[in-house]
């Protein structure tokens, strides 16, 4: 099945028009994981953007899968097997938390993640090295996940062109209010970014027509109040709040925030959600395990369950 | 805003607020955000922050919590920027002194915060001009501090 979308994405990325360069690479994993290495010998330089992606799956009457993982957690390499083995599962797009120390959005789990990260010295600039090596055989485009602060540290404009230079295709900023996103997306859209917004159970009809307005990429649907992390089943608003939104916009809606099981996967998808993202179920797969060999062999067996969960 | 609220309006008020330096303003250990901190976003909000050079959130450290913010409100911070208010830091050791000396002069244990802004009275006062009137805003009853006062060898 997984060499069966890979095929599929191939021929989707091959078109001419689209202007794609397709090259052989030599290139050697720092790390060597055969088992884990995409099935392609084929290196895509450039993968497909994050609103492209979701017109496909449109056509093709697919639901994205987007797993979130938190850098540096367990370790870099182990981060950037991961990302080769989430994208070799079929993953559509692939969501990377930069691990910050004060990370409001997010509870326990990715909060333990990212301490953890931290605590070993990853930082960005180690993070986008890693990516510089990774990213070019990925086939399935990177959203960063990230808080403001950095950001706006780094410099705005700074920020953008570095991610872009290293192959990123989409940016999450959880704690930007609306109100201060304009430099943001006007710099996000100068270099090829797409900044997804991000709106909640508790957002107002008229502010969550004016995010959907301005999002790009697609629209994340926070389907709980509160923070990241599993919980036991996915709240029945969502179903409403996705009705709502959809009438809203036709740009796609991603689900996330405690979607943890193949159970929740399919019942958002039933629902009508263009993808879901899942992410504490598995930086907890990932972080926790006895070895980061472990780790990625649960984080297989998980992922591709949720995948199979979507049509 | 506190006390600064009612006098902003009245230019001919000087307001000061004060910063807990902890163990030293080059000892990473404090809670200086105005004096020491940078412009950052944190809990959705602009202000000054303690941060190191990749935007990380830089742990303070006060001995009363009151003082133990990662930020700093916003206004404190366009005040500071506007120059209508003036922020200054003040050491533990200070504040405890100033702690000590007012619970015997005057039977009132002060909140450790409040401490803060009293052991900058002995460096502000003999620069004012004579008759000046000094208002000092003094929260809290203390007795919870007590413990804490106690545990750093007052």
């Amino acid at each position: 099945m997984a060499l069966a979308l890979k095929s599929s994405c191939l021929l989707q990325l091959k078109k001419p028009e689209a202007g794609f360069n397709v090259c052989f690479s030599s290139k050697k994993a720092i790390i060597s994981v055969k088992r884990y290495t995409p099935v392609a010998a084929i290196r895509i330089m450039d993968a497909v953007g994050l609103s492209a992606t979701f017109t496909r799956l449109k056509k093709e009457g697919k639901v994205a899968f987007i797993p979130y993982i938190t850098a540096g957690d367990p370790d870099l390499s182990t981060t950037a097997e991961a990302l080769k083995l989430l994208d070799s599962c079929g993953s559509d797009i692939i969501e990377l938390g930069i691990p910050y120390s004060d990370p409001l959005a997010d509870g326990p789990v990715i909060q333990a993640a990212a301490t953890r990260s931290l605590a070993k010295g990853t930082n960005f600039n180690v993070i986008i090295d890693m990516l510089k090596e990774v990213v070019p055989q990925l086939s399935c485009p990177i959203a960063l996940f990230t808080y403001y602060n950095p950001i706006l540290k780094r410099g705005t404009e700074k920020f953008m062109s570095t991610i872009r230079d290293t192959g990123v295709h989409g940016l999450v900023v959880p704690d930007v209010p609306l109100e201060e996103t304009e430099t943001l997306r006007t710099e996000a859209k100068k270099h090829g970014i797409e900044l997804v917004l991000l709106t909640t159970p508790t957002t107002p009809p008229d502010r969550m027509k004016a995010i959907v307005d301005v999002a790009e990429g697609f629209v994340y649907l926070v389907s709980s109040v509160g923070v990241t992390g599993a919980r036991a089943s996915v709240s029945g608003s969502v179903q409403s709040l996705l009705q709502e939104i959809k009438e809203a916009t036709t740009k796609p809606v991603a689900v996330g925030f405690g979607i943890s099981k193949p159970e929740h996967v399919k019942q958002v998808a039933g629902w009508g959600a263009d993808g879901v993202i899942v992410g504490s179920a598995i930086v907890k797969v990932l972080g926790e395990a006895k070895s980061p060999q472990e780790g990625l062999k649960e984080l297989e067996v998980l992922t591709r369950s949720l995948k199979a969960a979507l049509p | 805003m506190g006390l600064f609220n009612e006098f902003v309006d009245d230019k001919d008020v000087r307001l000061i607020g004060m910063e807990a330096v902890g163990f030293g303003l080059d000892s990473g250990k404090h809670a200086t955000t105005l004096t020491k901190g940078e412009v950052g976003v944190l809990h959705g909000a602009m202000s000054y922050l303690l941060q190191d050079d990749d935007g990380e959130i830089v742990e303070p450290h006060s001995i009363s919590a009151g003082l133990d913010y990662l930020g700093v409100g916003s206004k404190h911070s366009f005040m500071k920027d506007l120059g209508r208010a003036e922020y200054h830091s003040i050491t533990y050791e200070e504040a405890l002194e100033a702690f000590k000396r007012v619970s015997r002069l005057e039977g009132i244990i002060p909140a450790l915060e409040t401490s803060h802004a009293l052991a900058y009275l002995e460096k502000v006062c003999p620069t004012l001009p004579n008759g000046a009137k000094v208002v000092v805003n003094f929260s809290g009853r203390g007795d919870k501090d007590v413990q804490t006062a106690i545990k750093l060898k007052l």
